[in-house]
């Protein structure tokens, strides 16, 4: 991986303004062959304008971007028989059912491998005799996954595509994407889910008012991370007996008996700590991407970006 | 250009309801238009009366002989018809990009290997199919009728042709209405402006048989001196009018081809 052969989007200086709304600026970004790249911003961020422009629906106000060395203009024809895609907003054709979806898109598209269709409805658990206008908001998601992956693409452009999904289809959703990877194509995934992109993604690019912070490996994001945790104890609690432990910090006592702090790293020493007292409740969150933020680059952005 | 067609087809399959319910409701226009035409024939005084200025500015022509035949189907049928369908082909019009766009629809679809001008255009051309399919049913009411009216006899052909001349002036609208719609992001304000464009116009050739000259130039602003008339079917339809109106359809198209190539969607 990451030789220049191997580079499936290329983008370079990618900006996009939408009169004095800056929802992109000056973007580098490369995605290499047979990689999950995970594309996470908080909303409003501008992943959706960026992959609005790897498809040729807006064009940029400056920069260029290339996906398999075809310009996403120029060659955009020949580029979208390559490509699948699951817009965020989804809205099909109300009238027509699972199967007319297939046949019409199928149609435009040529090259449909049915067994696999049928693989996937099997899979998603999809009632395609339904109507769309019958669906419901996961079930148009499970359509849209089908028509993205009907054709085994070599590159698949998906836009928070686990948004309004229940989490057993989660599951089969992220093994489709290993499975996808495993056979040597790509993935480019927006979210603004970081315990998710952590599941399934190799590396993620970080999108925050328009502007990428930093393309990580995923593994080397989680040594980095940090979650809250909240515990209700029963009796009288020693704050400094929690604040002198190694990666704990912020400790800050709620009401009476509970106490919230912020760890990083291994979790032991915290355990250990608890364990003298009488544990009524323990509450574990997931940082907030603007805390990783702060976190990583320890800087506020005060910029805001409207997402198209 | 790969897998033509498949938009087209969609489209009319899509569409096949409402072609056949316009057609039925054209074709039950015509009949009772037909049956209506024995009260007429023998009731001469009312040639008199469409010489009466008020009749003259509601139908805007050198009145033609309304107890003849091809007078009457002229005025009483073809000359109103654009009136009628420009409620579908400008609601189609508004159907080939902004309704789709509104929705969302356009974002998977041109997210296929498909060029935005072979979307339009495909369109356009189930647009063209849909009118025939529509005006066919239309000659369909248009024979009963005849059998149980025997006193009006039309050559069957100067009929069709008459029928025929209805689809530049309906394919104008309808372009007009897609140029609009590539152009302004409002399908109620397109709908508007060809609303009022297209009755307009009529009002622009019905005042113009009111006026003297030189005023009465101002006809050739309207779509509808192209279209022809109440006479239509005595003097025959004015093909250059209709090449015109054609011609002006492909430029018109042609302009939102290369608006819409260049744009963004959905902003």
């Amino acid at each position: 991986m990451n030789n220049k052969s191997d580079i499936v989007i290329h983008i370079d200086g990618l900006t996009k303004h939408y009169g004095a709304v800056k929802a992109l600026s000056d973007l580098h970004l490369d995605v290499y062959r047979g990689e999950i790249f995970g594309y996470l911003g908080p909303n409003g961020a501008g992943k959706t304008t960026t992959i609005r422009v790897l498809l040729d629906l807006i064009r940029p106000t400056a920069g260029r971007a290339e996906i398999f060395g075809l310009d996403v203009n120029r060659d955009a024809v020949p580029l979208h028989e390559r490509l699948g895609n699951l817009p965020g907003e989804l809205a099909l054709w109300n009238h027509m059912t699972g199967w007319d979806l297939v046949d019409y898109l199928g149609g435009l598209r040529g090259g449909v491998d049915m067994n696999y269709v049928r693989e996937l409805v099997r899979r998603l658990d999809m009632d395609m005799t339904r109507k769309v206008k019958a669906c419901s908001s996961g079930m148009k998601r499970k359509l849209g996954l089908i028509q993205a992956l009907m054709h085994k693409p070599d590159l698949l452009v998906l836009d928070e595509p686990t948004n309004g999904l229940d989490p057993l289809v989660q599951q089969t959703f992220h093994q489709l994407m290993r499975e996808v990877r495993d056979a040597g194509r790509t993935v480019f995934l927006s979210s603004h889910n970081l315990p998710e992109v952590e599941t399934i993604c190799d590396r993620v690019g970080i999108l925050r008012a328009g502007r990428l912070q930093a393309v990580e490996r995923i593994s080397d994001l989680k040594q980095l991370r940090f979650r809250w945790m909240t515990l209700h104890i029963r009796g009288d609690v020693d704050l400094a007996a929690f604040e002198r432990l190694e990666g704990v910090s912020d400790v800050t006592r709620l009401v009476n008996g509970t106490i919230r702090f912020r760890v990083a790293g291994e979790l032991d020493p915290v355990i250990k700590a608890a364990g003298q007292y009488h544990i009524v409740d323990l509450a574990y969150e997931e940082p907030s991407l603007e805390e990783i933020f702060l976190e990583y680059y320890g800087e506020t952005e005060t910029t805001e970006t409207k997402e198209r | 250009m790969k897998h033509t067609g498949v938009i087209f087809k969609r489209i009319l399959r899509d569409s096949r309801t409402a072609i056949i319910a316009w057609g039925i409701g054209l074709a039950v226009y015509a009949i009772f238009t037909v049956v209506i035409y024995p009260f007429v024939q023998d009731f001469k005084e009312i040639n008199e009366m469409m010489k009466l200025p008020i009749m003259q500015a509601m139908l805007g022509d050198k009145a033609a002989d309304v107890t003849s035949p091809g007078g009457f189907l002229g005025t009483y049928f073809f000359l109103m018809m654009p009136l009628i369908t420009a409620v579908y082909s400008v609601l189609y019009g508004l159907g080939i990009t902004a309704a789709e766009e509104d929705r969302g629809t356009l974002d998977v679809l041109l997210s296929y290997p498909l060029p935005r001008w072979q979307l339009i255009l495909e369109k356009f051309a189930a647009l063209v199919a849909a009118l025939a399919l529509m005006l066919a049913i239309t000659l369909v009411g248009f024979v009963a009728g005849m059998i149980v009216t025997p006193s009006l006899e039309v050559n069957f052909g100067d009929l069709i042709l008459a029928a025929l001349n209805l689809l530049p002036i309906n394919l104008v609208m309808a372009a007009l209405t897609l140029l609009l719609s590539t152009i302004l992001r409002s399908r109620g304000l397109v709908g508007g402006i060809v609303g009022t464009f297209v009755f307009g116009s009529y009002f622009v050739k019905t005042f113009s048989a009111l006026v003297e000259d030189p005023l009465t130039n101002i006809r050739y602003a309207s779509i509808f001196h192209y279209y022809g008339g109440s006479r239509m079917m005595l003097d025959g339809v004015d093909w250059g009018g209709a090449l015109l109106l054609l011609v002006v359809t492909g430029a018109l198209v042609a302009l939102s081809l290369a608006t819409f190539q260049r744009r963004d969607l959905g902003t």
